[in-house]
């Protein structure tokens, strides 16, 4: 029995664990958004937060952790969403958030670049951000 | 103002107002490489067709292709730099190498302008554009944009008026869900041809789009002189408009377009075109019918004689000519910047006029294979 309970408890660890949530620095003016915000925000349909501060989305180049969050904001798939940019881009009407390779140059910039979010997994959250958003 | 007034601003005054916009006040915390962005797009296009035919060119104005030749002319290579001076002020030009109607290798530059940031999800534009009248005459030179090898447009585009230089108001109105796109564009516009020499121009753009639907509607005036030799043609408008949209079912995507010229003096064209695409994976296969009408019974001011063969047939022309298209094709998404797509296509010409000019001809099957991407 508690070999069972044991495993119910790592699954559910491993849900939170993997959980994908929006974020922006602690000291941002940001409390709470929600998915039409983050949407907008990350399909570029808008470039300011509702309090009408400048949004700066940017995101890492993790192409799972992309496709499962385009996938929910969107309903788009990777394919989709690249023609969705390119229709954008090449109209100058807006452009893909900001990519970075590494954690650290993107975690680096969302606690220095006024208005920056982004989107990470929940154990990835620190201390010096807060978080705006999270999936079911 | 008048419109040769807002020309005249853009190119006097403009290099001066950016200069001093672009002094007020820098990105926060950035280096000029952070602030810098390049996009860039290629299309590599293999085409064979069965009979002499003029084909919708990306580039512009149709391609001809020999009856059994193979051919590249339509392939293009071009990019886009973006410059962000400030939070508010950026700077774009974008242009593309290609090949011209004779073969030879040209060079456009497409866009070229300065946009500012009003806030409230509202920008200004100033510069020059690609007339946004379908989505297929903003983006003619992307590829790696459409489902389809070619864009489902009229084979002139918008009428022939390409590009414009002006001002855009861009409005966006983001919603809970839903979303509105307000395009307004002022200015003296080009056509591609040299008896056409383009005027003033406005044109009002509508898009409206949910998860799996948009739609867009344009309508468009120009001013133009028409200028024939013997004194033929003179002063005339043109007005344009133009539905299509785009609608997700599943895994099902349908695109239905239409458009309608109507101008005294050139042709009149009506266009209309449904596709429908299956997604299974990386693969997209695709049905498409088009159909396009050029109307041949508008009458030229002016008296005199003409002499050449060619134009006295053209200007005496009564009647239509329709293009009509269907075509079968698969895009094949290889990585996240390169798709390669066939398609097969059956072009057939109704032409009551028996025009004997340099366009199509004949009706012929098209086999067309295209890498496109992105960079």
């Amino acid at each position: 029995m508690k070999v069972w309970l044991m495993l119910l408890l790592l699954i559910y660890a491993g849900a939170g664990y993997s959980q994908t949530v929006v974020v922006v620095a602690k000291n941002s003016t940001i409390e709470l958004l929600n998915d039409q915000d983050i949407a907008n925000i990350f399909l570029a349909r808008t470039k300011r937060f509702p309090n009408g501060e400048k949004a700066r989305p940017m995101e890492l180049k993790n192409k799972e952790m992309r496709a499962s969050f385009y996938q929910q904001i969107s309903g788009k798939s990777l394919n989709q969403l690249n023609a969705y940019w390119t229709t954008l881009v090449f109209t100058g009407k807006g452009k893909p958030p900001r990519p970075y390779a590494k954690v650290q140059d993107l975690l680096e910039k969302l606690n220095r670049q006024p208005g920056a979010i982004t989107y990470l997994p929940q154990a990835r959250v620190t201390a010096k951000m807060k978080v705006v958003f999270s999936f079911p | 103002m008048h419109f040769i007034s807002i020309t005249l601003f853009i190119r006097g005054i403009f290099p001066l107002l950016i200069a001093f916009l672009g002094c007020q006040s820098p990105v926060s915390a950035t280096s000029w490489q952070e602030n810098l962005y390049f996009n860039g797009f290629f299309t590599l296009d293999i085409t064979r067709t069965t009979k002499e035919l003029g084909i919708v060119g990306a580039a512009g104005k149709f391609r001809m292709y020999q009856e059994g030749e193979v051919n590249i002319k339509n392939s293009l290579i071009g990019g886009q730099l973006e410059y962000q001076f400030n939070d508010d002020l950026t700077g774009f030009i974008q242009g593309a190498g290609y090949f011209n109607t004779s073969g030879d290798v040209s060079a456009s530059v497409d866009w070229a302008y300065m946009s500012y940031d009003f806030g409230a999800d509202t920008q200004v534009r100033l510069g020059q554009f690609q007339i946004p009248f379908l989505q297929g005459t903003e983006l003619r030179k992307v590829g790696y944009s459409r489902l389809w090898t070619r864009p489902l447009i009229p084979g002139n585009g918008a009428s022939g008026f390409n590009d414009y230089l002006g001002v855009e108001l861009l409005k966006q109105f983001p919603g809970d869900g839903d979303y509105w796109e307000l395009q307004l564009a002022a200015g003296e516009v080009e056509h591609e041809l040299a008896e056409m020499q383009g005027d003033n121009m406005e044109l009002l753009s509508l898009r409206y789009g949910q998860k799996n639907i948009w739609l867009r509607g344009a309508l468009m005036q120009a001013d133009y002189t028409l200028a024939l030799p013997a004194g033929l043609g003179g002063a005339d408008e043109v007005v344009m408009g133009s539905v299509e949209g785009e609608i997700l079912l599943g895994k099902y995507r349908l695109n239905l377009g239409y458009s309608h010229s109507h101008a005294d003096f050139s042709l009149d064209d009506t266009m209309h075109y449904a596709s429908l695409a299956y997604s299974r994976g990386n693969f997209t296969p695709f049905l498409f019918a088009a159909r396009l009408k050029l109307d041949f019974n508008n009458s030229l001011p002016g008296e005199g004689a003409l002499e050449e063969p060619e134009l006295i047939q053209l200007v005496a022309a009564q009647g239509d000519i329709t293009l009509s298209s269907v075509a079968a094709g698969v895009r094949w998404q290889m990585t996240e910047q390169l798709v390669f797509k066939v398609q097969l296509e059956n072009l057939g010409v109704n032409d009551e006029v028996q025009l004997e000019a340099d366009s199509v001809v004949d009706g012929g099957n098209i086999l067309t294979l295209v890498l496109d991407g992105i960079f």
